[in-house]
């Protein structure tokens, strides 16, 4: 079993199957010969987002590795339960996204961006601006001239 | 100093350090996660915001931790270096090992930590094509290449290459320190050059890269593996026996392939032992080979598979071998008959009350078995020697059959009027016949067997046939054949080896004798029919002429009146079945059985026709003149007088002289015997020896057809053919059947141009052309 502390210092046992998702746990354990008794503190995960990983690794412990994939990838989402998974509010979807990330497990790293794009599809700059909270830093004249230069990607 | 990155990288770097120091200590999760977090924090920028616009995210940060990284760790390793100073022979080795060791081991770790850093920045960097640019464990590889390595190479293969030569002179030296370096050199894989590959001048230019361990180990290795063994071997070579010698290059051998297992490379194998081999068998090759023949004579099986085991690295080494290996045996196939021919048989072959005396000093009598025996016990002999010490190696193989076909067709006994095939077929004969003492029942199939074994190295297979055959139809028409069953499996063998045609006849002959049973039947049949009556039992057989080697009776004869009926009437049926059939009387192959009563005791007398016809007349007188039997049995002289012989020999006949002067045969009333059935039905010698001598010539005739018969045939496809090709042809066809004389050839061709069924091309003196 491997124990992990969160940031905001809970502590959480897991399998070793669960834990190898993350290659960051796995080279570490593998590298360290330290306690299992000794928790991994996890500085960069909070105790809710360490809960959704968890969450996440343990159900897919036993799938089969994945060949890598040819070609373009897709945005969209095949697996049902991973949909439902994502359905989680903005705030939570970005700290996921940078835990996967710093734990570097590839898929769950994979699943992030794709929901986030899924989320871009379709919308007006308008539309972006106001989702993501971004102010418009541009001057019009700046605006009218990017609005031109990418005129080719508004026509249909 | 005030940057932020540098209070970074110097908490870091410290860690670093002191976790390199103390590698056997380890790290603990807590150090462990502080560490990559550091990493990770660096270079996602967290000290800013995430999405703070101001920062280009499309740069990414960590160039400086890679630089700031290979600068720390190229300092430390110079350090390595430069305290390895201190230190000389196996303990520089054993400095060497253990920081390698230390340093990979907590490489391992370190790449690990800055994962973050070979995942992003350095993965950008050599996707855009910066080939300069490593994650952090091979950065790590190359730094110790530069920095430790090329400055103690020459140092380290000096310590290597004298600890394995300790080795070799029998020391114990420590075999995991000599691996573990030797496993950097192998680890720290390939080198890449600029074009003018200015560092090294032991590599050509225009190399782009090379294997460390080929290069700065291999190479020099198997160098100084050739001269230690150029001088080892030259030393024990001129001190031991050759034997011993190959004894010690085995050992040699199989200790270098163990080296490899050991602490070297796979790849080295092949190289290694082909240096080796050189060195120790190719350099000494000429005194091994000679010491062949030597080890040949004293049967020395197993160091004949050493030298076997040695030389077949060396390519055609074995061919000087094979020639040795063929002569050698066939010396000994000639040295072995040679033995039989000098003692010939002693024995008579039965036990008539005529046998001759004589026999044993004949020339004939070498005996077949004997023969037969002492080819298959050379034969067997070298066979096993083949395969226990040659692994089956099919050259041997092949030299053996050469020089069994060498001494079988051509030896002392074969020089003599009687030739191998004639003695095969001898021996083939005394075991298919019921009286054989030679062998069980059981036994015969082997032994026929081993007679196809050496009948495949005959070379002229047509005067077998005509020796088998000649005594296949005695064995048939006299009724002495041991079994049909043996019969068939020996012609069956036969027609494997040469075709159907070759025992085509063979065949036809058992087909009359079954025909000629049920003849005998029919007869029966006919006369119960036809009411006649005879007072003798009789049986006969009927055989087509072409295919028997038969020949009429040399002398006329008169039958006796008491057999004149039963033939008369026998020929009646069977022009009545076979109208236009030609019946040929042999009488002088007929034998019958007599019952006496003149005697004390009844006997019977197992007689030939011949003697019957005598005897019968004395049924009328007592004493009869030779010329009075003439007229009687119309039998010609030389005939009467062997049969007439028999019965003096026996003491049936007392021959005496008439007042005349003339041969005068009398009954013996006093004639015994000690059994009741007497036999005096034995061929006579000279009639046999006769019969032999005919078979001889009769092989040539048929040889001149056969060359004939291929003239034409290969004449007819070609149309036009020169004549030494068309030699060749003649005698490739031929092959399997007897190895024709050029002589023959030549006169056979000038027959047929003779008759007109071939011409000389016109202008072309050695053409020949179809004559359709």
């Amino acid at each position: 079993m491997v124990k992990l502390t969160s940031s905001d210092g809970q502590e959480f046992t897991i399998s070793k199957e669960v834990a190898y998702q993350s290659v960051l746990l796995k080279n570490m354990i593998e590298d360290v010969l330290d306690s299992e008794e000794n928790p991994i503190p996890l500085p960069n995960v909070s105790g809710p987002i360490l809960v959704k990983v968890i969450e996440y690794a343990t159900h897919h412990k036993d799938d089969p590795v994945k060949p890598p994939v040819d070609g373009p990838r897709t945005s969209e989402i095949v697996d049902e339960w991973d949909k439902e998974f994502m359905n989680i509010d903005q705030g939570s979807l970005y700290e996921l996204i940078l835990a996967a990330n710093y734990l570097d497990i590839k898929d769950l790293l994979d699943l992030g961006c794709k929901t986030v794009a899924n989320m871009i599809k379709g919308k007006k700059v308008e539309e972006l601006r106001k989702l993501f909270n971004i102010q418009n830093d541009f001057t019009p004249e700046e605006e009218e001239q990017i609005k031109k230069e990418n005129a080719w990607c508004e026509e249909h | 100093m005030d940057d932020p990155f540098y209070s970074l990288w110097n908490g870091l770097r410290e860690n670093i350090e002191h976790f390199m120091d103390h590698v056997d200590q380890g790290i603990n999760y807590q150090k462990y996660m502080k560490l990559y977090t550091d990493v990770y924090n660096y270079c996602t920028g967290a000290t800013q915001s995430f999405f703070d616009s101001k920062r280009d995210t499309t740069q990414l940060i960590g160039g400086k931790m890679y630089n700031e990284l290979k600068s720390f760790l190229e300092r430390r390793l110079e350090g390595v270096y430069d305290n390895s100073k201190q230190h000389s022979d196996e303990n520089l080795l054993k400095y060497y090992s253990d920081q390698w060791k230390d340093y990979t081991v907590a490489m391992r770790t370190i790449n690990h930590i800055f994962e973050y850093l070979n995942r992003n920045w350095i993965k950008r960097e050599v996707s855009e094509g910066r080939t300069y640019i490593y994650d952090v464990y091979n950065l790590s590889l190359i730094i110790w290449k530069e920095k430790v390595f090329f400055n103690m190479k020459d140092l380290l293969i000096k310590c290597l290459l004298r600890l394995i030569e300790k080795q070799r002179h029998g020391e114990q030296i420590p075999e995991d320190l000599v691996k573990n370096v030797i496993d950097s050199y192998t680890l720290l894989g390939e080198e890449k050059l600029d074009d003018n590959n200015s560092r090294n001048v032991d590599i050509p230019k225009g190399v782009s890269s090379f294997k460390i361990y080929e290069v700065y180990f291999e190479k020099l290795f198997i160098k100084a593996t050739e001269e230690f063994y150029l001088y080892e071997s030259q030393k024990f070579i001129n001190e031991n026996s050759i034997v011993d010698y190959m004894k010690k290059a085995k050992a040699r051998l199989e200790e270098e392939n163990q080296r490899v297992d050991k602490y070297l490379n796979e790849s080295s194998r092949i190289p290694l032992l082909k240096a080796c081999k050189d060195v120790l068998i190719k350099n000494h090759l000429e005194p091994i080979q000679d010491e062949f023949t030597e080890l040949l004579q004293q049967d020395r099986v197993e160091d004949l598979e050493l030298l076997y085991y040695l030389l077949k690295y060396i390519p055609n080494s074995f061919d000087p071998l094979c020639t040795k290996f063929e002569e050698y045996v066939k010396q000994q196939g000639l040295a072995s008959i040679e033995k039989v021919a000098q003692n010939p048989v002693s024995k008579s072959g039965s036990s008539t009350p005529v046998s001759s005396r004589k026999e044993a000093r004949e020339k004939e009598s070498v005996n077949p078995q004997a023969y037969a025996e002492a080819i298959l016990a050379v034969r067997k002999k070298y066979i096993k020697l083949i395969q226990n010490s040659f692994s089956n190696d099919s050259k041997f193989v092949a030299s053996m059959d050469k020089a069994c076909t060498e001494f079988i067709n051509k030896n002392k006994i074969c020089n003599q009027k009687v030739k191998s095939p004639e003695l095969l077929a001898r021996y083939c004969d005394a075991l298919l016949k019921k009286s054989n003492k030679i062998a069980e029942s059981s036994e015969i199939e082997e032994r026929l067997k081993d007679i196809i074994t050496i009948f495949q190295y005959i070379e002229d297979k047509d005067v077998f046939q005509k020796f088998y055959t000649k005594m296949l139809a005695k064995r048939l028409v006299v009724g002495t054949s041991a079994s049909e069953d043996l019969e068939e499996s020996m012609i069956s063998k036969l027609k494997e080896i040469c075709g159907s045609e070759y025992t085509l006849k063979l065949q036809k002959m058992f087909q009359d004798i079954n025909v000629s049973k049920t003849l005998n039947d029919d007869y029966n049949n006919f006369k119960r029919e036809n009411d006649i009556s005879s007072a003798q039992d009789f049986y006969i057989m009927v055989l087509s002429t072409n295919c028997w080697p038969l020949h009429p009776p040399t002398s006329p004869f008169t039958v006796p009146p008491e057999l004149e009926k039963q033939i008369n009437s026998f020929q009646v049926f069977y022009q009545k079945n076979h109208n236009g059939r030609k019946l040929t009387w042999l009488f002088h192959l007929c034998k019958g059985e007599l019952k006496t009563r003149f005697y004390d005791k009844s006997y019977i007398f197992q007689v030939t026709i011949y003697q019957m016809a005598i005897l019968l007349s004395y049924n009328k007188a007592d004493s009869y003149t030779l010329s009075e039997l003439e007229d009687q049995t119309g039998l010609n002289k030389e005939v009467i007088l062997g049969q007439l012989n028999i019965l003096c020999k026996a003491k049936v006949f007392l021959l005496k002289s008439s007042s005349s002067g003339e041969k005068t045969y009398v009954y013996n009333p006093n004639f015994k015997f000690k059994k009741i059935r007497v036999p005096l039905n034995a061929t006579v010698r000279s009639e046999q020896q006769a019969e032999n001598e005919e078979t001889r010539k009769a092989i040539e005739n048929d040889r001149s057809f056969l060359i004939q018969a291929a003239i034409v045939r290969i004449m007819k496809t070609r149309k036009t053919l020169k004549h030494v090709a068309l030699m060749d042809e003649v005698i490739s066809q031929l092959k399997n059947r007897f190895k024709p004389r050029v002589s023959d050839i030549k006169k056979n061709i000038d027959y047929l141009l003779d008759k007109e069924y071939i011409e000389r091309k016109e202008g072309e003196k050695d053409t020949y052309n179809y004559l359709a």
